[in-house]
């Protein structure tokens, strides 16, 4: 069973009335869309570039380092993707000759790298709101690969543009947007259609898929790492409704057996070979991430091994089973590392790259020590998640109150009710994990896109029973009701979406303040290469805040 | 390790991906991948061997990988996957009960997870590995080949290598060493696997087979050799795939199985003498069975089975013979002074054991034994599994089936072995394929015992049930409660306990950083790996000729040091001689291993030596006399090798023979290191060798080895603990103990010596920068006098501080590394507790920075606002500013850095208290 609508979705032989709902819905869509992107433009044009500086500037200077083959330092998360992604559209914009300054060495040969900010910042907002667009599509294929509906789809991209905590990373350079992409979206989107797949060589490519990007999530930012348990809690679930639902399964493929193993194996070399690359050359990775990758690399690949027995008790096949899933998932977790490495390599020194990678992975894979410093030592919970929920309650109450009347329809598929069930714990989850630190402005897209992903999910499905209830016909009244609301909440998005953002840092006013001259001129976590360059050219700390006053006199020189 | 893990993965899943055509069921290919694994690796080391790659992990890897892929490849082209519906595998019974199989991986895998833990964090102890199958290895690995090298020990050349060519997979790449401890654990678990499935083959239900499993996995001869080194358990689980697969060609008349069950037999023949032996003995039967079925069947019939032999024999042969037909190639014969030793080991004395007798449960005489792997034996678990045996020979005495032929074989292998052994109880791991022959005969006893009479199937539970309590309690307090090799957690791993005996500290330091290590022992059964085993060595070889591009170690035994030439114990004679006047370096002596007759010692010597400038500890020959017939009277030639001598002494070596009537017959001039020949035609006084000076033929020094023993008076050491007066309240020798009296030492290693070649009898390491000398409250105390000898051994200067109750009273400075400071002060006490120090004292000055920025605050504001590291920051501002201006610099001190922490080396150490006259 793959969709919620047990139609198939095309348009050949609907009525008119249906064809001119679907125009509205995607019309609407389109709207909210532009209208998220005008909301974040307009607010980011008034925006200083000197706001923020705190991942901006690093993920800013880690770009130009990137592109000079200079080794960035790891600092607090590792944003690796975002910096790519920043580092190749800085060089795409330098190929097309709109951005002088594209790496470290133009940075240091401009005359007066102070001029250069605004421009790189710049970029870096644009592309946040263009990944922004990406996410949003991709939930919404998320939406339509469920229900197989376009009315869920639509209905997803209207309420992600009406999100304030999501449209929030629109306007700076974090690595949660990218995070919570790849792992709530991409890697659930590809966990559903693994578990929906037939045949076993798309059922392990898909898993595999959905290990990779829980592996991005986790090398952008380590709380993805809960994505792992999601995608794996939906193998579990989808699992045991089908059993639920046909008890008497086909025989499996017997092929399933070696092949599957292949993937996980080939993943488990690969990192093996990276370690070995890294690892006798550079003491940031530590004994204790070797010695964990190792272990991880070896589980992976010697857990398919398990998939050579397919004789025995039905509930030991079941097991088995679910033990290759994790193994496949775990696979491509962790081929994530190497490939990402491998895409450095493509764009910087080998000695270079190693190094970055081998403090990225540091970090990564024993966190223990940084957690340490980072986590509060003694975590409240409850303060922490009422900080979330003031955020968004109507979001954290009505979502819920949306599964459980979804949960209460028996027509609906069991399926999507695990489904929304399983949005719910994760977003009920993350807000408690980020909460062991402080729950701050930025974390609230790990809420709140799996609860608006419950809204839009819920809504179809009550939608498509109530049309199929009998004397109902055509569009049932709830489906413009539902959607007026989501477009009244995409309408009213700048008006929460620019106090969240005007109140997150008090950094805006002039002069500038202490930290915002450390993130610029001297903070520890800049390459060495970068610090000179300002030393270079501004000598010392109070010579560069004289400069930097001069130049922010000028309010053209602001924005 | 990360290659080597790579590695394991390519040939794992290659092998596994061949393994598909050629057996259908999870664990027959398994057991095929292994076999293959196995196979793979052993054909590597050949190619390899034959283009001198051998030690090369690169063309280790590439090759291996290559030809998994190659096997795979071919495999999975030219023949599907085998169909388990195809195959009758045994009965068509009820599969394993759930519960039972619920019960087996409850009790398996806490025993699996120990074997683990204890294979994870263990070195590899077991004496045949030590001695010959690691070292064996690397000497391969060093020489890049399988050719023979120089080894006194025949075994490290003439036997079957296939398990040692196991290992080498993990040795190529310079892996941990617990990692060899892995192969035995992945027998292990193959093992039961294999088990299972040839209990299924021959007929029995699949429960009865489960527990046998069970019980293989848990007796102690096999379990004992799970996380060890034995070559027993890989070569008995192979030796269990070639009957599991020839079982199944019996059974299906399937070439594969056939060829499987060949490459089986090749590798467990090529791993073990005694498996060679019994595969022989099996494989005659086996023959002439086949040649009386022969005449009676069918001629085309005959001719079929026949050509379906032909590969099988072939790979049999490739994988088992390879090491005769190097021993062919290298000496004119195919087996060496091992395998005689073997086969007519009934005809010799029977090597001494500490066993009691033949059924002990456990070997030890104590009354409540510690399970090692020497004091496990065959166990409740071997008696039943003879009583299976019996009972089935009975039982089956009419019949053809498989079963019958498992008791015979197996009966007859323990009865070769202890015939072997002279009937005395051979050692563990010997009994090993001795359980896996039996298992069929157990499990088809558990099966009849369902379906027998009330009383019987009653008794037979009962028995069943206290073996496997006394099998589940031995299996876990061995692995659990080893004394030898303790379990430990893996999360609290910090450091893994030592597995063999502390070294002398000389040997680590000279050997733990050489490129190229060179052995040339004369021991046979020498514990030689943990030499080869201390530090970043990159190449090993044993040569009894000197390399001079290598570190040369030189072992000889502790008894043959100025050993009459007629000596009793049959052995080699060294002598040393001493030349001071000699310009390179020469042979050092770096300690002695062990104690009385078994004892060791061991020298060393630089690479290029010829070119090392010489130390007051190296300026000796090594001169060793070994006769090279039988007996070492008049009459026969000997074999004479001197180390040490390099041409840039500009010296020569007068071997003379000094007969009983004065006169003296020249033997050989020799000129550098080497061996020479000599002829012995008489019976003489002694043996003379004299270093000459080549320009003026001065004699630079002498040594000699007398005829026959002549007793010489051992003079004995000075008693350092005696007091040197009346008025004498206390002494103490520094170097004996720690505590006497009351004084404490604290801060020296533990004594080592005595070292009488360089007239060292004892001395202490001090390898922290303090040493301290407590003497606590003393009535009427009223001087000390301390003296001690002391010497750098690694720096080439250093500073020493004597510090008495916390104030420096001397300072010296030492600078050489090999000059002897001999001091005596006199102290005068305080009352109540005193405290001397021995400090490693700075000698080198250099810029204290942090002083700088203490003494000025507007430098240190400057480096914190600019957040520039202190110590750089400071360096600046006094370059740039600081000079200039004429600002204060302090200088400091700083001791001279001391490579392994050997700071200092005591030979003398002695304090005695006096009370007022």
């Amino acid at each position: 069973m793959n969709s919620l609508s047990q139609n198939p979705g095309t348009t050949a032989g609907q009525p008119p009335a249906a064809s001119g709902h679907r125009l509205i819905v995607i019309s609407l869509a389109l709207c909210s869309l532009i209208l998220a992107w005008v909301g974040m433009t307009v607010i980011g044009r008034s925006d200083p570039w000197y706001r923020n500086l705190d991942m901006n500037i690093h993920n800013v200077v880690d770009a130009l380092s990137i592109n000079s083959s200079v080794t960035p330092n790891p600092f607090a998360q590792p944003a690796v993707p975002l910096k790519y992604l920043l580092a190749l559209d800085y060089r795409v914009r330098h190929e097309l000759g709109v951005l002088p300054v594209w790496n470290m060495k133009k940075f240091g040969a401009a005359a007066d790298p102070l001029l250069e900010y605004s421009p790189l910042v710049r970029a870096g907002r644009l592309q946040q709101r263009i990944l922004i667009l990406v996410f949003i599509l991709c939930a919404a294929g998320l939406s339509y690969t469920v229900t197989r509906e376009i009315n869920a789809a639509c209905l997803t991209v209207i309420l992600l543009c009406g999100s304030s905590g999501l449209l929030f990373h629109g306007l700076l350079l974090r690595p949660e947007l990218m995070c919570v992409g790849f792992g709530n979206v991409l890697a659930l989107l590809c966990a559903w259609r693994a578990t929906a797949s037939v045949t076993w060589g798309r059922k392990q490519a898909w898993l595999f898929l959905a290990g990779l990007f829980v592996g991005l999530s986790v090398l952008e930012k380590l709380p993805g790492v809960f994505y792992l348990a999601v995608c794996y809690a939906w193998c579990w679930l989808a699992a045991v409704i089908a059993v639920r639902e046909a008890p008497a399964t086909a025989p499996e493929d017997g092929r399933a057996g070696y092949w599957s193993g292949l993937l996980p194996a080939a993943s488990g070399v690969l990192v093996l070979w990276l370690v070995f690359q890294l690892g006798a050359n550079h003491p940031a990775l530590s004994a204790v991430a070797v010695q964990r990758l190792r272990g991880a690399a070896l589980l992976v690949a010697v857990l398919p091994l398990l998939g050579l027995w397919r004789g025995g008790h039905r509930g030991a096949r079941f097991l088995l089973e679910r033990v290759r899933e994790l193994g496949l998932l775990g696979a491509g977790a962790l081929a994530a590392l190497p490939l990402v490495y491998l895409l450095f390599r493509a764009v910087m020194t080998e000695p270079s790259a190693s190094k970055y990678f081998a403090g990225v992975l540091h970090f990564v894979i024993n966190p223990g020590p940084e957690m340490k410093l980072l986590l509060s030592a003694k975590p409240d919970a409850a303060r922490e998640f009422l900080v979330a929920f003031r955020e968004a309650p109507f979001l954290f109450l009505s979502a819920p109150a949306l599964a459980l009347a979804v949960l209460w329809v028996r027509a609906i598929p069991l399926r999507l009710k695990a489904l929304l069930v399983l949005l719910l714990a994760t977003a009920l989850g993350l807000t408690l994990l980020m909460g062991r630190r402080h729950f701050f402005a930025q974390y609230s897209i790990f809420p709140h896109v799996p609860l608006l992903l419950v809204w839009s999910l819920g809504l179809t499905a009550l939608g498509t029973w109530g049309r199929r209830q009998p004397g109902a016909g055509g569009v049932h009244w709830s489906v413009p009701v539902a959607f007026a609301a989501a477009v009244i909440l995409a309408l009213t998005a700048y008006l929460r979406l620019q106090p969240k953002y005007t109140f997150y840092q008090d950094d805006v006013s002039l002069p500038v303040n202490d930290l915002t001259l450390t993130f610029l001129f001297d903070h520890d976590a800049h390459p060495g290469p970068y610090l000179q360059t300002m030393r270079d050219h501004y000598g010392d700390r109070q010579q560069f805040t004289q400069n930097l006053q001069r130049y922010l006199a000028d309010p053209a020189n602001r924005y | 390790m990360d290659i080597f893990l790579a590695h394991c993965l390519v040939l794992l899943w290659m092998c596994l991906g061949a393994a598909r055509p050629l057996a259908a069921h999870a664990a027959d290919r398994l057991l095929a991948a292994a076999l293959l694994a196995w196979g793979n690796v052993v054909a590597t080391c050949l190619l390899l061997s034959t283009v001198n790659r051998l030690g090369h992990p690169g063309w280790f890897f590439s090759t291996s990988g290559l030809l998994a892929g190659l096997t795979c490849l071919l495999l999975l082209r030219f023949r599907p996957a085998a169909d388990p519906t195809a195959l009758p595998a045994g009965p068509t019974g009820p599969g394993v009960n759930p519960r039972l199989w619920f019960a087996f991986i409850v009790t398996i895998a806490p025993l699996a997870l120990a074997g683990f833990g204890v294979a994870y964090t263990q070195h590899p102890d077991s004496p045949d590995a030590l001695a010959y199958q690691l070292p064996r290895a690397l000497y391969y690995l060093g020489q890049n080949s399988l050719a023979h090298f120089d080894a006194t020990d025949p075994r490290q050349v003439w036997r079957p290598f296939n398990d040692s060519l196991l290992r080498l997979l993990a040795l190529v790449y310079h892996t941990p060493l617990p990692v060899l401890n892995f192969f035995n654990l992945a027998a292990w678990a193959l093992s039961g696997g294999a088990v299972y499935r040839l209990c299924r083959l021959c007929a029995v239900g699949a429960n009865a087979s489960l527990l046998t499993s069970w019980l293989v996995l848990t007796a102690t001869p096999v379990i004992a050799s799970a996380a060890s080194i034995t070559i027993e358990l890989p070569a008995g689980a192979a030796l269990l795939g070639a009957l599991v697969f020839g079982l199944q060609w019996w059974q299906t008349q399937r070439a594969s199985d056939a060829a499987l069950a060949g490459l089986a037999v090749g590798l467990a023949a090529g791993s073990s003498l005694n498996i060679l032996l019994f595969c022989s003995g099996a494989g005659l039967l086996f023959g002439i069975r086949a040649y009386r079925q022969g005449r009676s069947e069918p001629v085309a019939r005959t001719d079929g089975s026949r050509r379906m032999w032909i590969m099988p024999a072939l790979l049999a042969g490739a994988a088992g013979a390879p090491f005769a037909l190097i021993n062919l190639a290298e000496a004119g014969r195919a087996s060496g002074p091992g395998f005689g030793a073997t086969l007519f080991r009934l005809l010799g004395d029977a090597p001494p054991h500490a066993s009691t007798g033949p059924w002990p449960l456990f070997a030890g005489t104590a009354h409540f034994p510690v399970l090692t792997v020497d004091t496990v034996n065959f166990g409740f678990t071997g008696a039943l599994f003879l009583l299976c045996a019996f009972l089935c020979l009975w039982r089956f005495r009419q019949s053809a089936g498989p079963v019958g032929w498992f008791a015979g074989l197996g009966l007859g292998w323990i009865l070769v072995i202890y015939s072997l052994q002279k009937w005395i109880l051979p050692n563990a791991p010997d009994f090993v394929p001795g359980v896996l022959l039996l298992s069929p005969c157990v499990a088809a006893t558990i099966e009849a015992n369902q379906v027998s009479r009330t009383l019987p199937r009653l008794a037979g539970r009962l028995i069943l049930l206290v073996v496997v309590l006394a099998a589940a309690w031995s299996a876990g307090r061995y692995l659990l409660r080893n004394p030898g090799r303790p379990f430990t957690f893996l999360s609290s791993i910090a450091a893994p306990p030592p597995a063999w005996p502390a070294l002398p500290l000389l040997v680590k330091y000279r050997l733990a950083n050489q490129a190229h290590l060179n052995v040339d022992t004369d021991g046979v059964d020498e514990c030689i790996f943990p030499f080869l085993a201390l530090g970043s060595t990159e190449r090993f070889t044993s040569s009894h000729t000197t390399i001079p591009a290598a570190y040369n170690l030189l072992s000889r035994a502790g008894d043959s040091r100025n050993a009459a030439y007629l000596n009793t114990g049959r052995l080699p004679s060294y002598a040393l001689l001493s030349i001071p006047d000699k310009r390179s370096a020469g042979v050092e002596f770096l300690g002695r291993v062990g104690a009385g007759a078994a004892s060791r010692d061991y020298f060393g010597l630089e690479s290029q030596a010829g070119r090392t400038a010489s130390l007051d500890s190296n300026r000796t020959l090594l001169i060793t006399i070994y006769p090279e017939t039988a007996g070492n009277g008049p009459g026969h030639r000997a074999r004479l090798t001197v180390a040490g001598l390099n041409a840039e002494d500009q010296l020569w070596l007068a071997a003379n023979l000094e007969n009983v009537d004065g006169t003296v017959t020249s033997l050989a001039a020799i000129k550098a290191d080497g061996a020479t020949p000599v002829a012995i035609s008489q019976p003489f006084k002694q043996l003379v060798f004299r270093a000459h000076d080549n320009a003026t033929q001065k004699e630079m020094g002498a040594a000699a080895i007398p005829y026959n023993s002549l007793p010489v008076a051992k003079a004995g050491p000075v008693d350092l603990a005696r007091p040197t007066s009346d008025s004498s309240l206390f002494v103490i020798d520094g170097l004996q103990t720690d505590k006497s009296g009351p004084v404490t030492v604290k801060g020296l290693l533990p004594v080592e010596g005595p070292f009488p070649q360089w007239d060292l009898p004892f001395l202490r390491w001090q390898r922290q920068p303090a040493a301290t000398i407590r003497i606590s409250a003393t009535g009427r105390l009223a001087r000390l006098q301390v003296s001690f000898s002391v010497r750098l051994h690694v720096r080439n200067q250093g500073g020493l501080d004597v510090v008495f109750n916390g104030e420096r009273i001397q300072h010296y400075r030492i600078e050489d590394r090999t000059t002897w400071l001999d001091q005596t002060l006199e102290l005068t006490p305080r009352p109540g507790e005193n405290v001397l120090e021995f400090k490693d004292a700075p000698i080198i000055k250099e810029q204290d920075w942090m002083d700088y920025l203490e003494r000025y605050p507007d430098v240190m504001k400057h480096v914190v606002t600019n957040h520039l590291p202190l110590e750089q920051g400071a360096r600046e501002h006094y370059e740039q500013h600081g000079r200039a201006e004429g600002r204060i610099l302090q200088m400091t001190e700083k001791p001279e850095p001391t490579p392994g922490a050997f700071y200092f080396m005591y030979r003398h150490l002695r304090l005695e208290g006096f009370k007022s006259p």
